[in-house]
């Protein structure tokens, strides 16, 4: 059974004031607790950081790697409109939860981008961008959202992995908890 | 296939502009099941010497389930 699994069995008896709960796994002094928020917080950051910090590099590497392809081929194809607070509003939501699409709407709310002005509009602040429109806007939206989706999924990951037990990025090279090396 | 590389690429800058995709749009929907088979079987599974397959046989899951639900809903506004 994953830690994961415990956490939420032991919080759902916890809840109900069930006497064998703290009874069932009593904590060490030294037990930092069950989640792993730094590495959380780098895994929002950077797309497969935390991962990397807590020894799974190889699966770092393919997490890493894969979302920030989708992130990619959605600012390609939708442009700088993919993340665009003022034009997709609810989109934001999955979007924000990745660092680079943080970025991104960052740089339309300080005007570092602008949208390019009709011919009759004054010219606006910060470096001109060609507003995005049907198809090419929808893919680039969808794409960026599902890079924060599966980012999402990263985090959980990284949140729950169990820090007491040995990492392995393999079944072979996996050895039990307390194993001498 | 040039023909088609030269339109949505012609005069294009990266981030400014949008891609001309409108005509090929369903072709992104590939590259998308492969991207989140291969990321959410590499955050799932404990042993990744079986990520190729797994992501393979996800990828086709999901593949088909579009077919599937844009058969479904094809037919569903066509009878409405």
């Amino acid at each position: 059974m994953r830690r994961s699994d415990n956490f939420v069995i032991r919080s759902a008896l916890r809840c109900k004031g069930h006497p064998m709960v703290d009874q069932a796994r009593p904590r060490k002094p030294d037990d930092a607790g069950d989640w792993n928020p730094a590495a959380a917080a780098a895994a929002w950051l950077v797309p497969g950081l935390g991962h990397w910090m807590i020894g799974l590099k190889t699966r770092a590497k393919i997490i890493g790697g894969g979302i920030m392809l989708l992130w990619l081929l959605g600012v390609l194809i939708g442009g700088a409109d993919a993340v665009n607070v003022d034009r997709n509003k609810y989109w934001f939501i999955p979007q924000a939860v990745m660092a680079p699409n943080v970025a991104l709407q960052a740089a339309h709310h300080f005007h570092i981008l602008g949208e390019k002005p009709q011919p009759w509009e004054e010219p606006q602040s910060g470096i001109a961008y060609e507003p995005a429109f049907g198809r090419p806007l929808e893919q680039g939206v969808l794409f960026t959202a599902l890079a924060g989706f599966l980012n999402l999924l990263a985090v959980i990951d990284v949140i729950f992995r169990d820090a007491d037990a040995p990492a392995a990025d393999h079944a072979a090279n996996r050895q039990p908890a307390g194993a001498r090396p | 296939m040039n023909g088609w590389i030269n339109h949505a690429v012609a005069a294009w800058t990266p981030l400014l502009e949008p891609l001309a995709i409108d005509d090929y749009w369903l072709m992104t929907l590939i590259p998308v099941a492969i991207i989140i088979a291969v990321v959410y079987k590499a955050i799932r599974i404990d042993d990744l010497a079986r990520l190729k397959k797994e992501a393979a046989v996800m990828c086709l899951q999901i593949l088909t389930f579009m077919v599937v639900a844009a058969v479904v809903l094809w037919i569903v506004t066509e009878s409405v």
